[in-house]
């Protein structure tokens, strides 16, 4: 610069950290000298710029699954539930693929110590179903996206909201132990769910995404459904 | 425990997952549940990395820092009153977890408050892809390039809006050196914008 200002004044004057009589002589002095002008013109440029600059960057891959591993205060342990699923039709390598992954690993049930982990992991002698309010009415999904499958979708919340009653009414039979682990298991499932849902808005299309999605749905309908011959049998 | 349906993770359908408010889930998260919290996690997350990368930038180190975030936040959940927004918490949060690993790693803040190292820059080099106008140089890429501390003053001045004296007390500086790094980070912008 060949003036007397300095630039951090400048930094104030942009910034609006003048006096009012600071700022009015620096005004006159940018009149004048066309150094100041310029540096003053481009710290404006600069905040414009930096103003309009994204303030969310999504990160390269999902951070949550690793993210919940550090955060679950419970042994968990991988449960095949049933053996079921369409993730065995399935490549893992592409983009989608490794959404689809996700959204099985997300199966990764809570168990106790106690017994109660038997009844959640295909006990021979519970029939789910039988008695309960459940699966009738909700068929395999031919769907490719969130709107096609959301005929499907209904039938299943309204399935499912008919055993969460079932077992909310008779929660106070459950000792806190089990109750706990029911929780955690349909957070489990939840989060399966959610992530189902999202793989197939990030890929419509793809109809062996709703086959995941409805594979989760199967499950929480049959965790719920032994949940509730549990407290029958107790 | 919860012991109504309506408070209890077992009555929380998706449906009413999607429907809570941040302040339902930040009460359920605080009573553990890892579904609520996943949620503000969403939520959060872009605006968390995007601070990390801005600081770090360094892409993988800023998923380990955004993950130590919401590692901490979880972990410091029943501290949260309420009094500022849950972003705005988890943000000056995240601000915290990155100047902690800095600090960590040796890189202390004084240190690098008086250096005037342009090597980031490549300075006096020529080079064909500069050739162009600097003028189209990323912004993002430019901010990448700048020192440490002079990046993380103008990250949370410029971009983030943090005033000099919370950043003072973030980084346990004085009010002046804040401001001396916004300005040296201009003045190094300007070189490289400009060239």
């Amino acid at each position: 610069m060949n003036c007397s200002i300095r630039e951090e004044h400048l930094d104030d004057y942009v910034d609006g950290m003048l006096t009012e009589p600071q700022r009015a002589e620096t005004e006159r002095h940018l009149e004048s000298c066309e150094t100041c002008r310029l540096t003053v013109e481009f710290l404006r440029g600069l905040q414009a710029t930096a103003d309009a600059m994204p303030r969310e960057i999504k990160p390269s891959r999902d951070l949550w699954a690793d993210l919940e591993a550090r955060i679950s205060p419970t042994r968990v342990m991988q449960v095949d539930f049933r053996g079921r699923g369409p993730l065995a039709l399935l490549g893992v390598r592409s983009v989608r693929g490794q959404w689809v992954a996700l959204a099985a690993a997300a199966l990764v049930l809570v168990v106790a110590s106690s017994g109660i982990t038997a009844y959640f992991m295909g006990n021979p002698e519970l029939d789910p179903g039988a008695g309960l309010p459940g699966l009738s009415g909700v068929g395999e999904p031919v769907a490719s996206t969130m709107e096609e499958f959301r005929p499907a979708e209904i039938g299943y919340a309204k399935a499912i909201d008919d055993l969460l009653q079932t077992l909310d009414d008779r929660r106070e039979a459950l000792d806190p132990e089990t109750l706990t682990v029911i929780e955690a298991n349909l957070r489990v499932i939840d989060a399966a769910i959610r992530r189902a849902r999202a793989a197939i808005e990030e890929y419509p299309g793809e109809s062996e995404l709703a086959l995941v999605l409805a594979d989760n749905y199967r499950k929480k309908l049959e965790f719920l459904q032994r949940a509730n011959l549990l407290i029958e049998r107790s | 425990m919860p012991s109504s349906r309506d408070g209890g993770v077992i009555s929380a359908t998706f449906q009413g997952l999607r429907r809570m408010q941040m302040n339902d889930l930040v009460r359920a998260a605080q009573r553990g549940d890892t579904a609520a919290f996943e949620q503000l996690y969403r939520d959060n997350i872009g605006r968390v990395y995007a601070l990390c990368l801005r600081m770090t930038a360094d892409p993988g180190r800023a998923e380990e820092l955004s993950q130590d975030a919401f590692l901490r936040a979880w972990s410091k959940l029943s501290s949260y009153r309420g009094d500022a927004a849950f972003s705005t918490w988890l943000h000056r949060l995240a601000v915290n977890v990155v100047l902690a690993d800095r600090r960590s790693q040796g890189k202390r803040w004084a240190k690098l408050v008086m250096t005037d190292d342009m090597a980031p820059f490549g300075n006096g080099e020529s080079s064909s892809a500069a050739e162009g106008s600097a003028l189209e140089m990323d912004l993002e890429q430019a901010i990448a390039s700048l020192p440490d501390g002079a990046r993380t003053v103008f990250v949370l001045h410029a971009i983030e809006g943090y005033q000099h004296d919370e950043i003072a007390e973030m980084t346990g500086t004085a009010v002046g050196t804040s401001k001396a790094q916004l300005h040296r980070a201009r003045r190094l912008l300007r070189e490289v914008l400009e060239r």
